[in-house]
């Protein structure tokens, strides 16, 4: 369970403290304001996309493109082995454990310090500047655009953060910009 | 090169047209699957009780399954050569083992152009759709999508 740490949310660098999406900062919606335009570092993903991840992404959602399964249509097609567009946010999360002592993933998104210690996405629009490959190294970083007030949903009291990911490639150029919006909710001790 | 016919359903697309339904037979090894194919360790994705606590009936698909299953709405019936270049998409409800997910897409729009001698004789092509799903329960997702059918020396812009 989070404990509270005002003013921890600051770009995380060092000993600062990593939020995450299981364990976000916890605060009040005032202190939350000062993190409106917050970035977070760049973080890289920890392999290169592989056919395996492309393979196993088109299993979960029974995707039989043909584009995603041969691979000289592929090649033919796109110049290379192409990987769906919606696994982009999938090809740079981090590991849950590593034997070395990395700078471990801190998004500006889980910094946010709010009441709510949960959080449930609740939409999402994704602009895809060029198709990304097997084989390539994606990289990306957040910044947090807005945060609501408080509101009153089916699942409870909390708030909307707004952010933007910008997901490009190992020379910083652009592959997609995806701007989401989350609900943080639930109270305190739940 | 590959032999295989390939599946092209950009020439006879039409404005208004409501494209073949997708249904997906959502199981627990699905959801499992969702930190297995986008490392997203979030538990409400992976721990019942976890996803029971935040008000759920279940461990639920993430935001980037539910991206796949609407891009297929789309894709499925205009063939590989398709990129979609945008996708907005709403999350109504939750999608959890034992749900039928299915929907489609409608063609909102279509913008055609004609290419010079570097292009495609089919000519350039971007198309506009919606696309609504939904599970038993009711709706889960709406979704505005943009796609265009690809052209190698058009729009490729990786490095030799």
């Amino acid at each position: 369970m989070s404990t509270r740490h005002p003013g921890a949310a600051a770009t995380p660098k060092g000993e600062e403290r990593v939020f995450t999406s299981s364990d976000p900062a916890v605060g009040t919606y005032e202190e939350a304001l000062a993190h409106v335009g917050r970035r977070s570092p760049r973080y890289f993903g920890e392999v290169p996309i592989s056919e395996g991840a492309v393979k196993m992404f088109c299993a979960m959602v029974q995707d039989a493109n043909p584009a995603y399964w041969d691979r000289e249509l592929s090649e033919q097609i796109f110049g290379g082995r192409v990987a769906p567009p919606a696994l982009v946010q999938g090809t740079v999360l981090p590991l849950p454990w590593k034997p070395t002592e990395d700078e471990a993933q801190s998004l500006a998104v889980f910094a946010v310090p709010l009441p709510g210690r949960t959080l449930i996405n609740v939409s999402t629009e994704a602009v895809h500047h060029r198709p990304f490959f097997v084989g390539e190294t994606v990289s990306y970083f957040d910044q947090i655009l807005d945060i609501s007030p408080q509101h009153h949903t089916r699942l409870g009291s909390g708030h909307f953060i707004t952010t933007v990911f910008h997901y490009e490639d190992a020379e910083a150029r652009p592959i997609a910009t995806i701007t989401n919006v989350m609900f943080r909710f639930g109270e305190e001790g739940a | 090169m590959t032999s295989v016919p390939v599946r092209d359903g950009w020439a006879s697309l039409a404005v208004g047209e409501l494209l073949p339904e997708v249904v997906l037979q959502v199981t627990e090894q699905t959801v499992i699957l969702v930190p297995v194919a986008t490392w997203d360790l979030f538990p409400g994705h992976h721990s019942p009780a976890y996803a029971r606590a935040q008000g759920q009936q279940d461990m639920y698909l993430n935001t980037i399954a539910l991206q796949g299953v609407a891009d297929r709405a789309v894709t499925d019936s205009l063939g590989p050569r398709t990129w979609l270049v945008r996708r907005k998409l709403e999350m109504l409800g939750s999608v959890y083992p034992g749900d039928t997910l299915r929907g489609a897409a409608t063609v909102v729009a279509i913008r055609r152009r004609s290419l010079d001698t570097a292009g495609s004789p089919d000519g350039s092509v971007e198309a506009d759709f919606g696309v609504e799903m939904s599970t038993g329960r009711g709706p889960v997702l709406r979704a505005e999508i943009t796609a265009r059918r690809y052209h190698l020396k058009e729009d490729h812009e990786r490095e030799p």
